[in-house]
């Protein structure tokens, strides 16, 4: 092909957030069952928010630092940020092991029976590598697609299943312990890696428009939260009880003579697990390329990869809620020690300069 | 193992042995000499013509390769007017300076200074006059062969618009486009490709439009493309396409000039080929494979209603089979109660399984498509009438399909017509859904459908994504993708496709 090959290295605001906005969508999905409602319906939502806006005060200084070039820069490839990339990339494995599982979890429940479900995760997952195989630039670009038609199915599913919700059911206002909810808040805030990944889009963004960035925020932290809403105003503490209340919101609305919407709206789940997937395994091929910049870490990241599908897949037939939860806090813990060491690096680099 | 696999695509790929620049001999000032080298080039080849005569008082000869050459403007304004003039100098080399400058005046003329662009100049129609004791030729454009006159284009019928389509011959297809574009700013560079063919390829842009880094990157492609032959657009294609496996091209196909020119205007590039009226266009994005020519001669909001239209079209296309597959499989719940009693009981009539029904039927239906398409028309008609009897009556009579089948395959093959530019992809698509649809549902379908749009995203073979101005979307844009705003409007500020690379 040409000498002077032409490639767009951008990407949009709009494409960035969009990523983050279905990662995060995805998630809200599949705490649920890992976390269940043993919080009051009220206190979730309140969780939901919290966590969203904790997680953005954390990332934020990530999201400066890769801006500005220092996060995963080679030139600061000392032992320090060598290790912070190692548990980085065990970081976005181990939390697509997590959410996988509980995805293939969700599939054997709510989508498919038997050995169909496992095909649908493999499927899923095999679109999430080839975006992640392929770039940011089209991760960025179909989280854009997606974005649209998953805002409009989740506006309709809202509207058409807002008749059910009362009032009552976000009553008691609050009812479980403090432990519950930190708990939710950590958990929800640093497990889904997505919010971390997205450090390796964010450095190609164009520009942020301070207007509509807000928005963009909000829309992240909020509709998470807005979903818990419809869930406690809709289930009230029944909720807790059902393994995916969030999915169980699209069952709910009937309009004329579409009977069962549940179907139709799995899309946004498929989709937005799609772009989670994306955006992980993006992430880990990143710093894996980082690590050891030889042609050989592609087939690394393809092996590794493979092998945190199949493990997902077959741990979702032996799904603990206890044994995540623990698994969860690993992560948690994880990414604080990444988080922590990369800053760390990026702080010496600074005063190096 | 790996070893083996590795070696086996290296052979695969191994580029062919080139044979190196081919070497240049100089005309010889000796006329037999140089006839006697470019004989032994063409061999036993018949329609070498060498006509010796004297040019003055030197040994002469007239070289042409016969059917390419209009004769009678041959003999009459150039063999005619170089035999009968007078005062010829007596040296060779001035008697073809004065025959080009006194007695051939309003002919095309090129430059040969080797006889292997002799030998080019000859199968490409001109007529070569070398004389003994020169090493200087004369070579007049006297190009007569037979081809097919200006036709409506058959590919891109249109109800209004222009009925001229482009031709095979390329000098025709330029003047088509000049015709359009009076303006120095609308460029045409010519270029030759092919070892044996030299096949003329045209890079037509509007300078003040186009962006370098486009330009130079198609010029560039078509430079390194290495090709013995090219009779196709379709050679190139490949070459100006996006590097790895897509369904979906981002080059643009187009016989009709007006087309090829409203896309010059907007800054693309595009490539006409000698010996095919296909043109091609670059960069060309996924949302134009709905629009059409008509869109910009109708009134705006019927152009809307019919992008509309054909976006639906695409979608049924691909999706039926597939989704009718999937939802009578495993999503029945989707059904009203009394659809899906209607088609169990149709289908429990039928020996085979709904997903193998739906292959069936549509292979039948391509296989009856490629046979209307390739046989003369009075026998296609025949072909789809047999087609139709065979499937539409016998093949439900018999019960081996059902017919709600029949409507799927009868809405697939009505709205895969409605957008000629995507039926490869659409045809393809259409089966992978069926098979995914019989494996995973409603929802592999969906999965698929994601990973058909990572694959779509990911091509941007010139900086513009192909699935601009959607994703990046682009406002301004707006006012002719999925809409189209009247011309007062669209008129104002003229977009131009480098403004869609977000």
């Amino acid at each position: 092909m040409g000498d002077g090959m032409i490639k767009n290295k951008t990407i949009t605001a709009s494409q960035f957030f969009s990523a983050l906005f279905l990662g995060r969508l995805c998630s809200s999905l599949l705490y649920t069952p890992l976390l269940g409602f043993d919080i009051s319906a009220s206190e979730r939502i309140f969780a939901e928010l919290s966590a969203a806006l904790l997680s953005v005060i954390f990332v934020l200084p990530l999201y400066a630092a890769a801006r500005r070039d220092r996060l995963f820069t080679a030139r600061g490839n000392t032992k320090l940020k060598k290790f912070a990339l190692i548990l980085a990339t065990a970081y976005f494995f181990f939390s697509f092991i997590l959410y996988g599982t509980v995805f293939a979890f969700f599939a054997q429940i709510k989508l498919l029976e038997g050995f169909g479900a496992k095909i649908l995760y493999l499927m899923i997952c095999a679109a999430g590598f080839y975006g992640a195989l392929k770039g940011k630039e089209t991760i960025g670009r179909t989280s854009a697609v997606l974005f649209t038609l998953a805002a409009s199915g989740l506006i309709v599913m809202l509207i058409v299943s807002l008749r059910e919700f009362s009032f009552f059911n976000l009553l008691p206002l609050t009812d479980g312990g403090f432990s519950g909810i930190a708990l939710y808040i950590l958990f929800s805030a640093f497990s889904s890696a997505e919010l971390f990944a997205g450090c390796f889009l964010v450095s190609d963004v164009d520009e942020f428009k301070k207007c509509k960035t807000a928005a963009w925020i909000v829309a992240v932290c909020a509709v998470p939260a807005l979903l818990s809403l419809a869930v406690s105003g809709i289930f009230g503490d029944i909720g807790g009880s059902l393994p995916f209340p969030i999915f169980r919101l699209a069952s709910v609305g009937r309009y004329a003579l579409f009977s069962r919407l549940d179907s139709v709206f799995a899309f946004i789940w498929i989709a937005a697990f799609a772009v989670k997937t994306a955006l992980l395994l993006f992430a880990a091929k990143n710093v894996m390329q980082k690590l050891s910049p030889s042609g050989k870490s592609k087939v690394t990241f393809a092996a590794v990869s493979v092998v945190c599908v199949l493990l997902s897949a077959a741990l979702s037939n032996r799904f603990v809620k206890l044994t995540f939860t623990s698994f969860g806090i690993f992560l948690m813990i994880l990414f604080f020690a990444t988080a922590g060491l990369l800053l760390l690096a990026a702080k010496k680099e600074r005063r190096s300069r | 193992m790996f070893g083996f696999i590795k070696k086996s695509v290296d052979k695969i790929y191994a580029p062919v042995e080139d044979d190196g620049p081919a070497a240049k001999t100089p005309v010889s000032e000796n006329l037999e000499e140089n006839l006697r080298f470019i004989k032994g080039k063409f061999g036993s080849s018949f329609d070498l013509l060498i006509s010796k005569t004297f040019v003055g008082s030197n040994d002469a000869a007239f070289l042409i390769c016969d059917g390419m050459c209009n004769s009678l403007f041959l003999s009459h304004s150039i063999i005619k007017p170089i035999l009968a003039a007078e005062n010829l100098p007596r040296r060779a080399g001035e008697q073809i300076e004065a025959i080009e400058t006194r007695i051939i005046t309003d002919m095309e003329k090129i430059k040969t200074e080797t006889l292997e662009e002799v030998i080019s100049a000859l199968t490409a129609g001109f007529v070569v006059l070398l004389i003994d004791g020169t090493s200087k030729t004369g070579t007049f454009g006297v190009q007569g062969y037979q081809m097919r006159s200006i036709a409506e284009p058959s590919t891109e019928a249109q109800e209004r618009g222009a009925r001229e389509g482009f031709v095979e011959n390329f000098k025709i297809n330029a003047t088509l486009v000049r015709r359009r574009l009076q303006t120095p700013q609308a460029r045409i560079d010519m270029y030759k490709m092919g070892k044996a063919s030299e096949t003329r390829v045209c890079v037509c842009y509007m300078a003040d439009r186009v962006e370098p880094e486009i330009l130079r990157e198609v010029k560039n492609r078509l430079k390194n493309a290495d090709f013995d032959t090219i009779f196709e657009s379709g050679y190139i294609q490949p070459y100006l396409d996006e590097e790895g496996f897509s369904l979906f091209s981002a080059v643009g196909v187009t016989e009709r000039p007006d087309v090829f020119c409203a896309k010059l205007t907007e800054g693309r590039v595009g490539i006409i080929i000698d010996g095919t009226p296909f043109a091609l266009i670059v960069p060309h994005l996924f949302i134009e494979n709905f629009h059409s020519f008509d869109d910009y001669a109708n009134r705006p909001y019927y152009a809307v209603f019919i992008r509309l239209l054909k976006i639906i079209s695409f979608f049924l296309s691909i999706l039926t089979p597939g989704v009718y597959v999937a939802v009578a499989t495993f999503n029945q719940e989707l059904l009203p109660k009394t659809l899906l009693f209607d088609i169990i009981s149709s289908h429990a009539k039928t020996p085979f399984p709904i997903i193998l029904e739906a292959v069936i039927i549509h292979v039948i239906f391509e296989i009856m498509r490629e046979a209307g398409l390739r046989l003369p028309k009075s026998v296609g008609h025949a072909v789809s009438i047999v087609g139709g009897l065979v499937i539409g009556d016998a093949a439900v009579s018999a019960g081996l399909i059902a017919p709600p089948m029949l409507i799927v395959v009868a809405l697939t093959a009505i709205t895969s017509f409605v957008v000629p530019k995507l039926y490869e992809p659409m045809a393809i698509l259409r089966f992978v859904f069926i098979f995914i649809g019989g494996i995973a549902g409603l929802y592999g379908i969906g999965a698929a459908c994601v990973f058909l749009l990572f694959n779509m995203c990911r091509i941007s073979p010139y900086g513009i994504p192909f699935m601009s101005p959607l994703s990046p979307f682009e406002t301004a844009a707006m006012r002719d993708t999925l809409l189209r705003f009247g011309w007062k409007r669209l008129g104002r500020r003229k977009m131009k496709v480098q403004n869609l690379n977000g």
